[in-house]
């Protein structure tokens, strides 16, 4: 396998810079500048957000200027399974209760690492138990077990 | 003598039940969490950081601060046992520490590191009560554009030093203070930065943006590149050093500490450059300069002895002046924040009680560490055997508990995962998360002081530069800037290399 070769500064830079002109002109556009002796919401954020993007300018200039860096090797869906856990979490709270919602959660974050399914079943057994005990009984969590 | 009885008040604090009781808990929690896996000071503290909150001011400070020597020393463990520095103030005792444990000499390594952290805890919370007073007084002179030149500092300090180019550093300090500015504006009740989304009108929570940039980006970046690193550990017979190891580690220890008290109030340095710093120059004070990096003790006692000094000293500007210089820092004084603290010269003078408790509830922790970690090494071996694959849902699970119970709502959640993503995506890039943190805490200070500068001189930009203190920072902040500019162009890649190229 051939390594992935590409300008990380490069895209740092360009990614600063969108952000930063995203930022800048929405700032702009809804708040006030006010004046120096009375500076308004929008004077800092403009400030910043400018300077954000002329940074990210200098960052992608330098970048196209360097030579190109290999990609670390990254397994993108592990990271992703353990954000839909997360999601997932968000989605059940109020709706079904602690002790659901965090064996769904749990069972979810599982699987982002390989596990024979009896380890993943006690884990998580283990982790709701302590959920419903120490977050429920001792410390008062508003959420309700079911 | 009034540092006398100030350290007299806060021994009385820190020796009462509830909070030894709070101090005993952190160091325990602090190091059974350091140990494991893929979890760092930082994140220990993130995810701990709901619960903390529930506890009255003092005994979370204190429980926090005890988190945080306890991750530091499970960090060592692990650099010293198996070579992965949970910290990156550990990487450099694992030099000497693991070839000591490749010996059979784990246990002497481990209890250098132990009593030389003790010894530095010990004579910096000392130098910090000295200190602390003085300090104080000068920071009560503190006006707003005072506040804005140190902050300012700062920001550019620990983007000077934070790793990587600098240059990518201070835009991560810039998007730090943008994510800082979304939410209502304090003065005239605008929306700033929330782009129609209903959830941003009060700005991200402290603790959801710290849990999601250090608790769970550091899982999604593990998941994604595989934990660095195998678990495996070796058998450990003697755990006590010998009277001619105990010899070898004081001196040592004392110039460590001595280098790290002095490293850790820079901004931005703390742990991490003063463990480098030390390792250096005890090489160059050595004999016998060969034998570092091959299993020498002292190797293990300077370093170790100065990250407890500057992770210890780190707290300096946070308790005089308000200003987190490091992470964990910041993340201490977003904990003083929800307990309606504003850090600062204030705490000391108003509630004397919670600031020399913690000052002194510092030495408790070094003694609680010392009497805790040597006798239950084995155990911290045992942990070390725990699989990544098993602690992954028990920290998502905490960090959606914790994000959840912050405000009672779900929006805090969906928030978390969308920042643990960017941070993922930082790192990616080879970016810094902890400049971000810096400025998304200091962000709002930074513009309210800005504005209170310019509202006493009428518009006046000139006012930061005309008072004597201010003048001298931003001077300081300039200069660093021009010199970050000269070391860039000289393809340095930060002030951190200098000292690293040196070991």
């Amino acid at each position: 396998m051939t390594p992935h070769l590409y300008r990380q500064n490069l895209w740092v830079g360009l990614g600063c810079l969108t952000i930063g002109v995203v930022f800048a002109a929405n700032a702009w556009s809804s708040l006030e500048m006010g004046s120096p002796e009375n500076m308004g919401p929008g004077f800092l954020p403009v400030a910043v957000s400018l300077l954000f993007a002329f940074l990210g300018m200098i960052i992608a200039i330098k970048g196209y200027r360097e030579p190109p860096v290999e990609a670390p090797p990254m397994a993108l869906w592990r990271p992703a399974v353990a954000a839909a856990a997360i999601i997932l979490f968000g989605l059940m709270a109020e709706r079904f209760g602690l002790v659901p919602t965090v064996a769904a959660t749990a069972l979810v974050a599982s699987l982002a690492l390989p596990r024979k399914p009896y380890q993943i079943v006690l884990n998580v057994a283990a982790v709701v138990a302590f959920c419903a005990i120490v977050f429920n009984r001792i410390l008062g969590l508003s959420l309700p077990l079911f | 003598m009034e540092t006398l009885q100030n350290l007299e008040l806060g021994l009385l604090t820190a020796l009462q039940w509830h909070n030894l009781v709070a101090c005993f808990t952190g160091a325990l929690l602090g190091t059974i969490i350091g140990i494991l896996p893929g979890v760092g000071a930082a994140a220990t503290i993130a995810l701990l950081m709901p619960t903390a909150v529930v506890l009255p001011a003092d005994t979370a400070l204190i429980m926090m601060a005890g988190i945080f020597y306890g991750a530091q020393y499970g960090g060592s463990i692990t650099a010293i046992l198996v070579n992965v520095p949970g910290e990156g103030s550990s990487a450099i005792t694992a030099l000497d520490g693991y070839n000591m444990a490749k010996q059979g000499r784990a246990g002497p390594a481990l209890a250098a590191a132990a009593i030389s952290s003790f010894i530095a805890g010990t004579l910096t919370a000392l130098i910090i009560a000295l200190f602390a007073a003085p300090l104080t007084r000068v920071a009560l002179s503190f006006g707003a554009p005072e506040y804005f030149a140190t902050m300012l500092l700062g920001l550019i300090f620990c983007a000077s030093i934070s790793g990587g180019s600098m240059l990518n550093a201070l835009a991560m300090v810039l998007f730090g203070i943008m994510l800082g500015l979304i939410g209502t504006d304090v003065f005239t009740v605008a929306s700033r930065f929330t782009f129609g989304i209903p959830a941003l009108r009060d700005g991200i929570d402290i603790v959801t943006f710290a849990i999601a940039l250090f608790g769970i980006s550091d899982i999604l970046i593990n998941l994604a590149t595989g934990l660095q690193g195998a678990a495996g550990s070796r058998a450990i017979d003697r755990v006590f050093p010998s009277r001619a190891d105990l010899g070898r580690i004081i001196m040592p220890s004392l110039r460590g500490t001595g280098i790290g008290a002095l490293m850790g109030v820079l901004p931005g340095g703390g742990a991490t450059l003063s463990s480098f710093a030390a390792y250096a120059i005890e090489k160059r004070v050595s004999r016998t300069p060969e034998k570092f990096g091959t299993g020498h003790i002292e190797g293990v006692a300077a370093p170790e002895a100065a990250n407890n000094a500057g992770a210890q000293t780190s707290f300096i500007p946070l308790l005089t002046l308000g200003i987190p210089g490091n992470a964990v820092t910041a993340l201490m004084a977003g904990a003083l924040m929800i307990q309606g603290i504003v850090p600062g010269p204030q705490v000391a003078i108003n509630q004397p009680q919670l600031f020399w408790g913690f000052i002194a509830s510092m030495w408790v922790g070094n003694v609680i560490l010392l009497v805790l970690n040597l006798p239950l090494v084995r155990i911290w071996v045992a942990l070390l055997r725990i699989p990544y694959a098993t602690l992954v849902p028990w920290i998502i699970v905490f960090a959606c508990v914790g994000a959840y119970s912050v405000n009672n709502n779900t929006a805090d959640v969906y928030m978390m995962a969308a920042i643990s993503v960017i941070g993922l995506l930082v790192v990616r890039f080879g970016c810094q998360p902890v400049p971000i943190l810096l400025g998304f805490i200091l962000g709002p200070l930074i513009e309210e002081n800005l504005r209170r500068s310019l509202v006493l001189s009428d518009g006046d930009f000139s006012v930061l530069f005309t008072r004597p203190i201010s003048g001298t920072l931003m001077a300081a902040s300039i200069l660093l800037l021009l010199l970050m500019a000269y070391l860039t162009r000289r393809k340095m890649v930060g002030f951190r290399k200098l000292v690293e190229d040196d070991v």
